[in-house]
């Protein structure tokens, strides 16, 4: 229906081929606030404004989490290069290793495990910083 | 009075492709959508900013969409039509 008028462009032409970490940064940086926000929250059931905020700060975190795996999967899939293996030849674990672990952070409201991913976000995003270099 | 058929996903979740959209020759402001002329092809996209000579335009859909991060400031004469009336293809709350 409607192919007769005239289309109008809202495409991506091309893969840019901008690639960026403070996304998938802050977006693990989100997961840590929430799970504190969680634990200031304790126990919710008796109260539904606390039970309204303590649903948000989980729905929060599991956005931010599939986020983390999002942008994981583009810098792996699509910024880095076989020939970055020569350089990095653990790239493979390390990602694989950060996108599982953002699946730990959806399913638990575990700082460690927080905190864990946080720091391996920010072992990736240092070796996009030296890919450059 | 311009009236197009939108395709691409760089303006999601505010147009999808299909959505048809209307838009008239007004003065624009930030935050607008607007019809513009890019390297002989008409696209639509959002003023994020403006000088006074020239539009600084983005996609809703960051990731989606080629904009002026790419194809720098647009010349305001590129500029066909504000957007003032859309028809979505699919209303959300219909399923």
């Amino acid at each position: 229906m409607f192919r007769f008028i005239k289309p109008v462009y809202a495409h991506c032409d091309l893969p840019c081929g901008i690639y960026e970490t403070d996304t998938v940064t802050t977006a693990a940086a989100t997961c840590l606030r929430m799970i504190e926000k969680i634990e200031q929250l304790g126990d919710v059931s008796g109260d539904i404004e606390h039970h309204n905020n303590f649903v948000r700060a989980v729905h929060i975190k599991e956005e931010h989490a599939q986020k983390v795996k999002e942008q994981l999967c583009v810098l792996w899939g699509d910024y880095f290069k076989p020939e970055h293996l020569e350089k990095f030849p653990d790239l493979h674990t390390t990602f694989w290793n950060a996108v599982k672990q953002a699946s730990k952070v959806k399913q638990t409201v575990s700082r460690e495990e927080c905190e864990s991913l946080i720091e391996q976000v920010a072992h990736i995003a240092d070796m996009f910083v030296q890919s450059k270099a | 009075m311009l009236v197009r058929r939108v395709t691409g996903a760089s303006m999601e979740p505010s147009l999808y492709d299909g959505d048809i959209v209307v838009a008239r020759k007004k003065m624009p402001k930030i935050g607008d959508v607007v019809i513009v002329k890019v390297d002989g092809r008409e696209v639509v996209k959002r003023i994020k900013s403006h000088s006074p000579t020239t539009l600084f335009l983005l996609g809703d859909n960051s990731s989606a969409s080629t904009d002026s991060r790419h194809y720098g400031d647009v010349p305001y004469a590129s500029l066909l039509g504000v957007v003032t009336f859309t028809f979505k293809k699919k209303w959300p709350f219909l399923g």
